[in-house]
């Protein structure tokens, strides 16, 4: 395929991956901040 | 009588073309906008003065030797001066609003279809795959990330595109707010979007590291501004390294700022600036901010048709990485709409998530192109 | 009773009502600064306002209580 084609695929695929995969893992590590704080507080209950 | 002739070569006069007195005129029009109008003046002011130095005949730019021409070459050749500008952006940014709501990434991603658009239209208008990429990002309405690509893909673009770029940022008040309405019904402006949630310290800072990771894994063309951005995020959210961050934010800010602006405008001597393809560029900027506006509408609009919860559409207009004047006019626009309706923070997860997309943009040109 | 909680977080800039005051639905009642944007607050019902519960200059959280209104 043409380079223009190429460059536009490649680049908004990487935008969209890379917003998902950001979504997914903030996601997971949110969830993990939070239960790990819920670990801190009860421990100091 | 030789004297005098020898002492009138040595003066700059013998050399100035007509080119160079409209370079001061535009350079006059730029200082007047950044001082009189306040058209983004912490950079447009240093543009217009390297443009008016840069067309007085000297050394200044001489590769080698000159000043600016040193600056220019340390800063932006070297792609230094973006990323530590980054580092300062990154200090300065609040990630709650996306932290908050993830969702909101994708409208960050979703704005950066005006960069495509621009792409290419800018291939359409007969411009080189490396300069329509440079043009294409001015739709990511990122000043230091335009630079960054025009450093990497061309340079000789660099001078240009950046004043596109402030230019359109400063206009965005009056491009975005007509997009938006053509393309939303009121009954869509008027969504109320539910309070965010508090983000926690930790969450805070967990969000520059795994940003980072996976950007730098996933684009590591986009290293240099991703890394330096995160790296400024996490200074911010440690609250460990508050001078670090309070100079990251200020006192660094301030000194690339200076020597950002003077060198960027240094690259615009008459020879290249005065070339119709200045008109295209400024045309097509108008284009990749609308494009911008409307790919952020739409794709939250596109969204809402599998959300329980509605966003709002008008926040989409705010992935387009003005920040926060995006998210400032998104608040407004639904105001319009909805006095009561404060979309302020709600539009500001997309706002800084849209940096992120141009970022990831950015890289992934460079990576292809290179 | 009831009271007007702010819709988002910023600086109280202005109070623009005072206790005793007879105010009407989206009357503004204070100005708060945020992202260097003046936002008017609006009040979300008629009352008259009892007690005034924030400060010019505070820093103030979505969710906080602005003033108490009967």
């Amino acid at each position: 395929m043409s380079l223009p084609l190429y460059t536009f695929i490649a680049g908004i695929s990487g935008v969209l991956i890379g917003m998902i995969l950001l979504q997914i893992f903030v996601t997971l590590s949110s969830k993990l901040a939070i239960y790990i704080d819920s670990k801190g507080e009860a421990k100091e209950k | 009588m030789d004297a005098l002739l020898s002492m009138w070569s040595s003066m700059a006069f013998n050399d100035l073309y007509w080119g160079n007195f409209v370079m001061w005129g535009i350079a006059f029009i730029f200082i007047y906008l950044a001082i009189k109008k306040g058209f983004e003046p912490l950079l447009l002011l240093p543009i217009a003065f390297g443009i008016l130095l840069v067309n007085l005949p000297s050394d200044i730019m001489t590769p080698g030797e000159g000043l600016l021409w040193r600056f220019y070459h340390y800063g932006e050749e070297w792609a230094v001066i973006p990323p530590l500008i980054f580092l300062g952006i990154g200090a300065m940014t609040d990630f709650g609003p996306v932290i908050a709501n993830p969702k909101t990434l994708l409208l960050g991603a979703g704005a950066q279809g005006g960069v495509y658009v621009t792409f290419f239209g800018a291939l359409a208008a007969g411009f080189t795959i490396y300069e329509a990429a440079t043009i294409g990002i001015i739709g990511g309405a990122d000043g230091p990330t335009t630079i960054f690509v025009a450093a990497k893909l061309a340079p000789h673009m660099m001078g240009v595109c950046a004043v596109a770029a402030y230019s359109y940022m400063a206009l965005v008040p009056i491009i975005q707010p007509p997009v938006i309405k053509l393309l939303t019904t009121e009954e869509e402006r008027k969504i109320r979007m539910k309070s965010l949630r508090k983000v926690s310290k930790l969450e805070k800072i967990f969000f520059p590291i795994v940003t980072c990771i996976i950007i730098c894994l996933l684009v590591p063309d986009a290293a240099a501004l991703m890394g330096m951005f995160c790296f400024g995020n996490l200074l911010r959210e440690s609250g460990v390294v508050d001078r670090l961050s309070n100079t990251a934010q200020n006192e660094l800010m301030n000194i690339v700022v200076i020597f950002l602006g003077i060198s960027v405008g240094a690259t615009m001597p008459a020879e290249v600036f005065l070339s119709p393809k200045v008109l295209y560029v400024f045309g097509l900027g108008v284009v990749a901010f609308a494009a911008a506006t409307a790919f952020g509408v739409l794709l939250a609009k596109f969204m809402n048709l599998f959300l329980k919860e509605k966003i709002n559409p008008i926040i989409g207009a705010a992935g387009v990485s003005a920040v926060p004047m995006a998210a400032r006019v998104a608040h407004k626009v639904g105001q319009e709409a909805d006095k009561k309706n404060y979309l302020l923070m709600h539009a500001m997860g997309p706002n800084v998530a849209g940096v992120i997309g141009t970022a990831i943009a950015a890289g992934m040109f460079i990576s292809v192109l290179k | 009773m009831a009271a007007i909680e702010s819709p988002m977080s910023g600086k109280v800039l202005e109070i623009l009502v005072e206790v005793g005051q007879k105010i009407a639905e989206d009357d503004e009642v204070i100005i708060l600064e945020a992202m260097k944007l003046e936002n008017p607050i609006y009040a979300p019902q008629d009352g008259v306002v009892k007690e005034i519960k924030v400060k010019v200059g505070q820093q103030i959280a979505e969710g906080d209580v602005i003033a108490e209104l009967e």
